[in-house]
């Protein structure tokens, strides 16, 4: 064992500068509602996010109670149905998904993890939560306008998205775009703070190699958002104006409703361009911090460390990159130059070399390690195993000669619920559970928790699984109904109603887990302030909840990257990213 | 030093932290850094206006805008604001606060003359295609000029702050990363506009546009 003494104080040198200067709140409205603390604010996005995301759950039931029980339940219509298609696939990925995990995770965890006391700009970030909630208002209002909220399908394709005869055409779909844009706006400022925050307020020693995956996850879905959510932004402002003001630049000219409509020489397919230009990389903001999160769960409840960190984190970076060329596989039926459709499937089929790299590492880091079956693990595993099958259907898809028969059946819609619903929404439950103990301070229901976790794991297997067979037969996406077809046998319709009753099921669970998480908050026994025997800064501070400033007096020094588990010599299992080499060693490291 | 290509972070310090990551990268100004990310996502959306307007052209039924000619002078406004700000910078480099201040209000008042320029030319054309704006070239007319002048007010707001803390104060040092700010964005936004008027508004310059898009 070789030896290596160090002192201390020539070991750190003085910081070169002094720290920024915090914001005191001094009324009750500065600390609680106008909050300028990250945590706060992270627990302002992550609420407004899962309150929103509730109704869109509430629509995904609509949804299934019509497919499995076709026209039983009056309320729900064809304009209905369309509506709650579109607002509950809105909702999920921009609302829910890209808040909670930039505005709620990466609030909450870029601070803590590298050391800073707060985002750069505190300010900023609390007008960025606040324009967030007025989008989320804005899209809440569109359904309680004349018409409806918009009937058009996540995607808002035009001309059909404007045209009457649409559900939600008229101040609906207005509403949607208006929502998004400040969506955008309230976004990009956020993301100009966790962006700055990572690049220039790392704690002394917090190289960016030794950053937890985790905030590398964030960082590149959030470099990836700023340079993605331009293309929708771009593509609202000029559906609004082909709407108010006539304009045409995705409208041809067209018949509707038996008379000629304003518009001449607009080209649908520009929207598409640009909307799958922000689309595709959208699928890894979800992702890429869902892939950093998990990174850590695993380490920490396998006590081992990361497998292949440096490929882990260039994985991510290619990932984010190459997400940027794939688009046009998602319009592979719109009609392509045959060469183009070959060029995005073959960056397509690229993406899928780092994205495996991950999972083996993520395997790899599993082998043959002190694996702790606690809840975030439990959800861990269960993201990898809905990854996995979302990511092998993502292969068929990828192919534009496989995806031309399945494209706009329910096999799409399996596959990407599989990918980029289930498997980050599992992560956001691990991830919840992991560190719900540091932002309360309290431990949740280990019960309902564990009841929470075999629900939603097995009950989201049953209603996404089937879902590949249903869409093999050919049952299409987006359909009213599907009764009156001679090619679907009635066991189609069997499948359907099962995979509905597992979808209540599954979003009962979801309320047990609510329930728990906020009566544990007042009720929840004790936690300890670093529950886990985790390495990474955020478990290693003062307090727990940590308080404004989110250290003590001194910032702390980072000496190690965040995986140092069980380290061979060391009795402990585990090193904190602040302890020094000599303090390790005097434990028996090195 | 080690960078991110070669540091192998399993393994913990052995030595004295790098001098780079001891607090040098927090000395950065951390507005400067943020402005320059918020200019490249301004420059995908500048970008990806101009990549649908290039697509767009291709069609055989398209129409070029008008010619406005009150564009060239509001260009020439916009240019006079943008060297008043780089003035600006200088003077504030050579402790020079009076002609800081001065050459901050002209910049803003020169802004303010491009924004109404903006305006105007926005009437002219409009009285031109007789309130008709199904032409996707006028179409793009508006909203790209329409955005670069949200962009030219939201930069105004910071403007009129650096103006109003030269005027409140002596220190030129203080008022150095204000003026660097602006000018930085001016310049920034000059240069959209120089590339969005030759491109789509000074005549039909379709070869040009489609080389650049790639679509020839």
């Amino acid at each position: 064992m070789e030896h290596i003494a160090h002192d201390e104080t020539s070991f750190v040198r003085p910081a070169e500068v002094g720290e920024m200067e915090l914001y005191h709140a001094k009324t009750w409205l500065g600390k609680y509602v106008f909050s300028q603390d990250a945590k706060t604010i992270a627990i302002q996005y992550a609420a407004t996010a899962i309150a929103i995301g509730m109704v869109a759950l509430v629509l995904s039931w609509f949804m299934r109670l019509q497919l499995a029980w076709p026209n039983t339940f009056t309320f729900i219509d064809p304009a209905y149905y369309l509506q709650a298609v579109t607002m509950h696939g809105m909702i999920m990925v921009v609302y829910l998904l890209t808040a909670l995990f930039l505005g709620g995770f990466g609030n909450y965890l870029i601070p803590l993890m590298v050391g800073a006391r707060d985002m750069v700009f505190p300010w900023l970030n609390m007008i960025s939560f606040w324009v967030y909630f007025t989008a989320v208002l804005l899209l809440a209002a569109s359904f309680f306008v004349g018409g409806g909220s918009t009937g058009a399908g996540w995607t808002l394709y035009p001309p059909q998205a404007i045209l009457p005869g649409t559900p939600g055409s008229e101040a609906g779909i207005l509403l949607m775009l208006a929502s998004l844009a400040v969506f955008i706006i309230g976004f990009t400022m956020g993301g100009l703070n966790y962006v700055v925050t990572i690049l220039q307020a790392r704690t002394r020693g917090m190289t960016l190699m030794r950053m937890p995956l985790t905030v590398w996850g964030i960082f590149v879905a959030t470099v990836l958002a700023l340079f993605a959510f331009p293309a929708l932004f771009v593509s609202a402002i000029m559906m609004s104006l082909d709407v108010l003001l006539g304009t045409s630049f995705f409208m041809p000219a067209i018949m509707t409703m038996g008379s000629e409509a304003e518009h001449v020489g607009g080209n649908p397919l520009l929207f598409q361009h640009l909307f799958w230009f922000f689309g595709h990389p959208e699928v890894y903001i979800v992702a890429l911090p869902a892939f950093g999160i998990v990174s850590d769960l695993i380490s920490i409840h396998a006590r081992k460390n990361i497998f292949g960190y440096r490929m882990m984190v260039w994985a991510i970076v290619i990932i984010g990159a190459l997400s940027f060329v794939v688009w046009a596989h998602h319009m592979y039926v719109s009609g392509m130059n045959p060469y183009f459709g070959f060029f995005f499937a073959t960056t397509t089929l690229i993406i899928a070399v780092p994205t495996a790299l991950k999972v083996y590492n993520w395997v790899l880091t599993l082998w043959q390690g002190n694996i702790h079956l606690t809840i975030p693990m439990l959800f861990s595993i269960a993201f990898l195993l809905f990854f996995i099958n979302g990511g092998m259907t993502g292969l068929f898809l990828g192919n534009a000669t496989v995806s031309m028969p399945l494209s706009d059946t329910l096999f799409v819609v399996a596959h990407f619920h599989m990918v980029m619903a289930v498997a980050p929404v599992m992560v956001v439950c691990g991830a919840i559970y992991h560190w719900y103990p540091k932002i309360t301070g309290r431990w949740y229901h280990e019960g309902m928790a564990r009841f929470h976790f075999w629900v939603t794991f097995v009950g989201s297997y049953l209603v996404f699984l089937p879902m590949h067979y249903l869409g093999i037969m050919g049952v299409p996406r987006r359909y009213f109904e599907i009764t009156g077809t001679t090619f679907l046998p009635d066991s189609a319709q069997n499948v359907n109603a099962s995979i509905t009753i597992a979808a209540l099921v599954v979003g009962v669970a979801q309320i047990v887990f609510l329930y728990n998480l906020i009566v544990s908050a007042f009720n929840g026994k004790k936690a300890p302030g670093n529950p886990w025997n985790a390495t990474s800064l955020e478990w290693q501070t003062e307090t727990t909840p940590p308080g404004h400033g989110n250290f003590g007096k001194e910032l702390p020094c980072v000496y190690r990257w965040a995986y140092d588990y069980s380290v061979p010599g060391v009795e402990d299992d585990f090193i904190p990213q602040n302890v020094p080499p000599r303090n390790a060693q005097a434990e028996g490291a090195q | 030093m080690s960078n991110i290509f070669t540091e192998q972070p399993w393994i913990a310090d052995t030595g004295p932290i790098a001098p780079g990551l001891s607090g040098a990268e927090i000395a950065l100004n951390s507005r400067r850094s943020a402005l320059k990310v918020l200019l490249s996502v301004v420059s995908i959306f500048f970008m990806l206006m101009i990549v649908a307007y290039g697509g767009r052209m291709l069609y055989q039924d398209w129409q070029p805008t008008p010619q406005i000619s009150l564009l060239w002078a509001n260009t020439g406004l916009l240019l006079l604001s943008s060297l008043c700000l780089q003035a600006a910078l200088i003077w504030a480099r050579a402790d020079n606060v009076h002609w800081v201040r001065g050459a901050l209000v002209g910049a803003g008042v020169l802004t303010v003359l491009f924004l109404a320029g903006q305006l105007v030319a926005w009437q002219q054309l409009t009285s031109m295609v007789l309130g008709d704006f199904s032409n996707p070239s006028v179409g793009f007319f508006f909203m790209i000029t329409g955005i670069h002048g949200l962009h030219m007010a939201g930069g105004m707001i910071a403007l009129v702050r650096a103006i109003s803390r030269a005027f409140g104060q002596s220190d030129v040092r203080a008022m150095e990363h204000n003026v660097s700010n602006c000018a930085l964005y001016w310049h920034y936004l000059l240069g959209v506009w120089l590339v969005v008027f030759g491109l789509l508004f000074t005549g039909n310059n379709f070869e040009i546009l489609l080389r650049i898009c790639g679509f020839i």
